[in-house]
C-alpha cells in the first residue's frame, strides 16, 4: 500500500494511508432487511515513517490502546539496531514515574499501559535482560515491581524469568560452549563411560535415520536458541566492527555446528586415505542417504550441510569415487542438491520453506512446479518400503531452516534501505527486517515439536571425528586422486546445469578429465576383469576397506581368504580363491606411503568393478550394427547385436565387444570405430571416444547403433557418412532383422 | 509467458567484507527492474535484464551478504559463475592486498574461462584514498583483468562495471561456441541432427550460457 500523504511533528514522520472500510449504520439496519446496508467510509490511519528513538518509545504505550500489535513487535524485535536495553527501559519507567508523581486525567490508563507494554516485552524477549552475572536490568525491574508497583503478578513473571535464565545458564554450558569449541563437556564423556557401550567407529556403521536424528537434534537446540534480533544486518554483518557490542553467539553457534557438519561430512570422505574409491564411494552414498532423511526430517541447515560437504572441492574433484555412486543416488543427489540452487534467490528452497515449514510433515506436500519433491519422495518410499518411512515420520513436525538466506535478506534489507531519514530512525526499514525475523520466530516454535533424544554414542562419534583445515583437506584430496592436467570439470552431483538442457547433456558432462585419463590405460586390460572386494569390514576400524586386484599382478596378491571375485560385462562371476596380501589390506596409517601405493597402482590398472549390486537401472540393453564398409554392408544386411552395458563402462570396451559379436579379427582395433546411436528423426548422436555409453545415449530414442569406422566417415568437416544416412533410411527394415537376430547374437 | 530475456548470464561479486559488495549490488539492482518473482523482501535484489548488442541479457548477481561465516561460500560459488567482480576499497590498503587470496581461491574452484573484472568501490573518498589507481591498473593487467573505478554511495560508474563484466562474458561465450561449432566433427553439416557432444570442460560453460 503506498502512502497517501506524509506528515511531520516534532522528532516523527508518519506514512498517511487512506483506507476504505465496511460500516453498517444502524438506522439502516433496523429499517430495511432488503437493501444493501453495507456502506463505506474511508478511514485515515497514520503510521510512524520515521522517528527519534525518544518518539518511538513514547509511541510504545499508545500502540496498546490501538491494540497495534506489530508496531509492538517490530519494535522489541529490532530496536537494538538504533538503541538499547537500558536506554528504553529508563525511557518507559521514566514515563511511569512521571505518571504516578504529576497525576494527570490519563495517567492511570498510561501506567497501564506502560505496563503492558513491558510486560509483552518480557514475555516475547526475555533474553533481552540476560546480562550475566547480574542482569541489571531485570534487577532494576524487579525493585520497580516491588517498590513503585507493588504488583505481585508482575513480580512473579520477574521471577519465571530468573529461574529460566538459572536453568539456561546450566544448559548453555553444556551445548552453546560445545558448539562453540570452547570447552569439552565432561559429562558426556563420562556419561559414555558409564555406559560402557561400545561407541560408533565408522560412519558406515551408523544406521541413517539415527544419523539424521541425531544431527536434527543438535541443530534444533542450536537453532531455538538463535536470537534473531542478532540476525538482522546492521548488528550481523558489523559484528567484526568495534562500533557493535551486541554479542551474537546464538548465530555463530548455529552457524559452527553447520561448519561442523559440513566438516564432518569432507572428513569422513577423505581423512582415510587408504580407502579405495569403492569404499569411500559407499561413505558418499551414506551421507547422501543421510541428507535425504534430513529432508523428510525437514532439517535444513544439514541437508544443506552435507550438500556442500559433498560439493566442496576436495570430495567434489574425487572423479573415481564420484564414478562408484549408484545412478538413482547421483539422482537422489542431485534432486536434494536442486532445493538450493540459487537460481531465482533461492526460489526453490524459499518455496518450500514456504509450504512446508510450518507443516507437520515434509512428504506430504508436493509444491506445484517443484517436481523434485515427488520424485525424492518416490523414490524414497520406493526404498523403504514397508516400516522406516512411518518411523521416520512419526514425531515429526518440526523444522530447522538453513539460516544463511535470512542473513542474506536481512543484510540486503540493511543495505538497500537507510538507517535514518532526516536524523531519524527510519522505522520503515525496521517494519522490512521485522518481516524477516518474524518468519525465524515461526520456524523456532515450530521447530520446538522436534522430539528426539540426544544419542551420547552419536555424540561421541561426532566430537571425535578429525577435523583438519580446508587447505589439509585440498591436500589430502590431491593425495587420494592426483591433480589431472586436464582442466577439472564436475563429476556432476553439482546441480550446475540446467534443466531445460536434454539429459543427454547433463549427463555426458559427468565424464572427466580423470576418467579420460583413465580409460585410455584400460581399454587394453577391458577383457582380462577381475576384481576382489571384501564384503566386511576389517580391524578395529571397522570400516569397509576394499582391495583390487587383477589377473597381471597376481604376484602381489598371495594367499587366499574369504574374498569374493566378482567381474563384470561379459567375463563370467567366479568365486576364485584370491591371495590377499595381509598388510595391504590392513588399514594403513597415513605414513604407510608403500601399501597405498600398492593399492593406487591397482585402482589404477582395473576398470571399475560392480562394488553395487546391480540396480536394473545401471545396465540396459543396446543394439549394434556394424558399419566398416561396403563389402561388410552387403554381406551382412543390417545385422544388430545386441549388447549389455552397464554404467561403468565406456565406450572403447563396448566398441571392442561389438566388434567381437560381430565376428570381426581380433586384430581390429577399436580405436578405429566410433559408436554412434540413430535418433527417431533421422538424426545420429555420436558417442565421443572416451565417453560412458549408459549416460552419453539418448534415452528417449530406441538403443540403436551403428559401429562406424572413423577414418573414413569422421573427417573434420567432411559429409557425414552417406552410409548412416542410408543406414536411416533402412532403419524399418534394420529392426525387423535385429528382432530376428537378437535372439542368437 | 514470453521469456523476458535470451541469455542469462550469472556474475559473481567477490572481496573482502566491508568493502561494499552489496552496496554496489543494491545500487545497480535499485535502477528500473523488478523480477517477476517477487522474493519474502520485496525486491528480489539480484537480478536485472540489460541489452547488450541487441541482445535481452538477464544478469543474475551473486552475493553472498551475510552468509561469508558459513563454509558453503567457497566452493559451491565458483561453479557456475561467468563472470566475477572482484572488489576491493581503495581506502583500504588491507582489502587490495587481499585480492591475491581471493583471485587464489577463484582458481582454484572454478573453470579458466572465467572473466575478471577488478573493481575498486568508494571512488567518492578520493581525499582518503590508500590504494592508487596506478597500483590497481598494474595489479589488475598483471592478472589479465579490466580495472574500474565505482561509487556505491554516489552510484558513479556502477551500471558500467555490470554491464562492461556482462559484455565480455558475452563476447567470450559467443566465440567460444563459433570456436566449437566449427571444430566439431559432423557438426558442420549437420548440426540439426547431431547433438554436439565433447567431454571438454568449456562446454559445461557454454550450456550454462545458453541455458535459461
Amino acid at each position: 500500500m503506498r502512502p497517501f500523504a506524509e506528515e511531520r511533528e516534532d522528532g516523527v514522520i508518519y506514512n498517511v494511508f487512506l483506507k476504505k472500510e465496511h460500516f453498517m449504520s444502524k438506522s439502516t439496519a433496523e429499517e430495511t432487511e432488503n437493501i444493501s446496508n453495507v456502506t463505506w467510509k474511508t478511514v485515515r490511519t497514520r503510521s510512524i515513517k520515521a522517528a527519534t528513538v525518544e518518539k518511538l518509545v513514547e509511541h510504545l504505550p499508545t500502540v496498546i490502546e490501538e491494540m497495534d500489535s506489530l508496531y509492538l513487535h517490530t519494535f522489541f524485535n529490532t530496536y537494538l539496531t538504533f538503541t538499547n536495553l537500558q536506554y528504553v527501559l529508563k525511557l518507559l519507567m521514566h514515563r511511569y514515574f512521571e505518571a504516578c508523581h504529576i497525576p494527570q486525567k490519563d495517567s492511570e490508563s498510561l501506567k497501564r499501559n506502560i505496563r503492558t507494554v513491558v510486560i509483552t516485552w518480557l514475555e516475547e524477549n526475555p533474553k533481552d535482560f540476560y546480562q550475566p552475572p547480574d542482569h541489571p536490568c531485570l534487577h532494576f525491574l524487579k525493585d520497580v515491581a516491588m517498590e513503585t508497583m507493588q504488583d505481585e503478578e508482575f513480580l512473579n513473571k520477574i521471577d519465571q524469568i530468573f529461574k529460566n535464565f538459572a536453568r539456561e545458564e546450566d544448559e548453555e554450558n553444556h551445548y552453546l560452549e560445545d558448539a562453540l569449541g570452547t570447552q569439552f563437556s565432561i559429562n558426556d564423556t563420562v556419561d559414555f563411560m558409564l555406559q560402557g557401550g561400545t561407541s560408533y567407529r565408522h560412519i558406515t556403521e551408523i544406521d541413517t535415520k539415527i544419523l539424521a536424528e541425531q544431527l536434527t537434534a543438535m541443530d534444533a537446540e542450536l537453532f531455538l536458541k538463535v536470537n534473531p534480533q542478532h540476525c538482522i544486518g546492521s548488528i550481523w554483518s558489523r559484528r567484526d566492527k568495534k562500533s557493535c557490542d551486541v554479542d551474537t553467539f546464538s548465530v555463530r553457534a548455529t552457524i559452527n555446528q553447520f561448519n561442523e557438519v559440513l566438516n564432518r561430512v569432507i572428513s569422513t570422505v577423505i581423512w582415510d586415505k587408504s580407502l579405495s574409491h569403492s569404499s569411500r564411494a559407499k561413505i558418499v552414498c551414506k551421507w547422501i542417504e543421510v541428507a535425504q532423511a534430513c529432508r523428510e526430517l525437514k532439517n535444513f541447515s544439514s541437508l544443506k550441510a552435507i550438500i556442500s560437504g559433498l560439493q566442496s572441492h576436495p570430495v567434489h574433484r574425487l572423479q573415481k569415487t564420484w564414478a562408484y555412486i549408484p545412478r538413482h543416488t547421483m539422482q537422489l543427489f542431485q534432486d536434494l542438491a536442486k532445493i538450493f540452487q540459487d537460481d531465482n534467490n533461492f526460489e526453490a528452497w524459499r518455496e518450500i520453506l514456504m509450504k512446508e515449514g510450518t507443516a507437520k510433515f515434509a512428504p506430504m506436500i508436493l509444491s506445484k512446479n517443484g517436481k523434485w519433491t515427488l520424485k525424492v519422495l518416490k523414490r524414497r518410499s520406493f526404498e523403504k518400503t514397508n516400516q522406516k518411512k512411518d518411523e521416520l515420520s512419526s514425531g515429526m513436525y518440526g523444522t530447522v531452516p538453513y539460516l544463511g538466506t535470512f542473513l542474506t535478506d536481512l543484510d540486503m534489507v540493511d543495505k538497500a534501505n537507510p538507517d535514518t531519514i532526516q536524523g531519524l530512525v527510519n522505522f520503515e526499514k525496521k517494519r522490512k527486517e521485522f518481516e524477516v525475523i518474524a518468519q525465524i520466530q515461526l520456524l523456532q516454535n515450530v521447530a520446538k515439536t522436534y522430539n528426539i533424544i540426544p544419542d551420547h554414542e552419536f555424540k561421541e562419534w561426532f566430537e571425535n571425528q578429525v577435523i583438519v583445515s580446508y587447505q589439509e583437506y585440498c591436500i589430502l584430496s590431491e593425495e587420494i586422486e592426483a591433480p589431472s592436467r586436464i582442466p577439472q570439470s564436475a563429476p556432476s552431483p553439482s546441480p550446475s546445469i540446467d534443466d531445460s538442457k536434454p539429459k543427454i547433456f547433463r549427463k555426458f558432462f559427468s565424464f572427466t578429465a580423470e576418467d579420460y585419463k583413465q580409460r585410455n590405460s584400460k581399454a587394453e586390460q577391458s577383457k582380462s576383469r577381475l576384481w576382489l572386494f571384501r564384503a566386511k569390514g576389517h580391524g578395529k576400524s571397522g570400516s569397509v576397506s576394499s582391495s583390487v586386484s587383477s589377473n597381471s599382478s597376481s604376484d602381489t596378491a598371495p594367499n587366499s581368504d574369504d574374498s569374493i571375485s566378482v567381474s563384470s560385462g561379459d567375463s563370467p562371476v567366479s568365486l576364485t580363491p584370491i591371495n590377499k596380501d595381509k598388510k595391504m589390506l590392513r588399514r594403513p596409517t597415513l605414513k604407510s606411503s608403500q601399501s597405498l601405493t600398492c593399492l593406487s597402482q591397482f585402482e589404477q590398472l582395473s576398470p571399475p568393478p560392480c562394488q553395487y549390486e546391480f540396480p536394473s537401472e545401471s545396465c540396459r540393453i543396446i543394439r549394434v550394427t556394424l558399419d566398416s564398409g561396403d563389402e561388410t554392408d552387403s554381406r551382412e544386411g543390417n545385422v544388430y547385436k545386441s549388447l549389455v552395458i552397464t554404467h561403468q563402462e565406456r565406450a572403447p570396451a563396448i566398441i571392442q565387444t561389438a566388434l567381437l559379436k560381430h565376428n570381426l579379427p581380433k586384430t581390429v582395433s577399436c580405436k578405429d570405430y566410433s559408436l554412434v546411436q540413430i535418433l527417431p528423426d533421422g538424426g545420429a548422436l555420436k558417442i565421443p571416444d572416451n565417453a560412458n555409453v549408459f549416460y552419453a545415449m539418448n534415452t528417449a530414442a530406441e538403443p540403436f547403433f551403428i559401429l562406424a569406422k572413423k577414418s573414413e566417415s569422421y573427417k573434420i568437416g567432411q559429409s557425414p557418412s552417406p552410409r548412416i544416412r542410408s543406414r536411416k533410411k533402412q532403419r524399418d527394415s534394420a529392426r525387423m532383422s535385429w528382432v530376428f537376430v537378437s535372439g542368437s547374437p | 509467458m514470453a521469456k523476458q530475456y535470451d541469455v542469462l548470464i550469472r556474475l559473481l561479486l567477490i572481496g573482502e567484507s566491508g568493502v561494499g559488495k552489496t552496496c554496489m549490488l543494491c545500487r545497480f539492482i535499485e535502477e528500473g527492474f523488478i523480477s517477476p518473482h517477487i522474493s519474502t523482501i520485496g525486491i528480489d535484489f539480484k537480478m536485472k535484464t540489460l541489452m547488450i548488442g541487441g541482445v535481452r541479457t538477464r544478469i543474475q548477481v551473486w552475493d553472498t551478504a551475510g552468509q561469508e561465516r558459513f563454509d558453503t561460500v567457497t566452493s559451491q560459488y565458483f561453479r557456475r559463475a561467468q563472470g566475477v567482480l572482484l572488489v576491493y576499497d581503495i581506502t583500504s590498503e588491507t582489502s587490495f592486498q587481499n585480492l591475491d587470496k581471493w583471485l587464489k581461491m577463484m582458481h582454484e574452484h572454478s573453470a579458466d574461462d572465467m572473466d575478471v573484472l577488478l573493481v575498486g568501490n568508494k571512488a567518492d573518498a578520493e581525499n582518503v584514498r590508500t590504494v592508487s589507481r596506478e597500483d590497481a591498473e598494474k595489479f589488475a593487467k598483471s592478472h589479465s583483468m579490466d580495472y574500474i573505478e565505482v561509487s556505491a554511495h554516489e552510484g558513479s560508474n556502477i551500471y558500467q562495471a555490470f554491464s562492461r563484466l556482462a559484455e565480455t562474458v558475452l563476447l567470450r561465450e559467443q566465440k567460444l561456441r563459433n570456436e566449437r561449432i566449427n571444430s566439431l566433427p559432423l557438426a558442420s553439416q549437420r548440426n540439426k541432427d547431431i547433438v554436439p557432444l565433447d567431454d571438454k570442460p568449456e562446454e559445461k560453460s557454454e550450456c550454462k550460457c545458453l541455458s535459461s
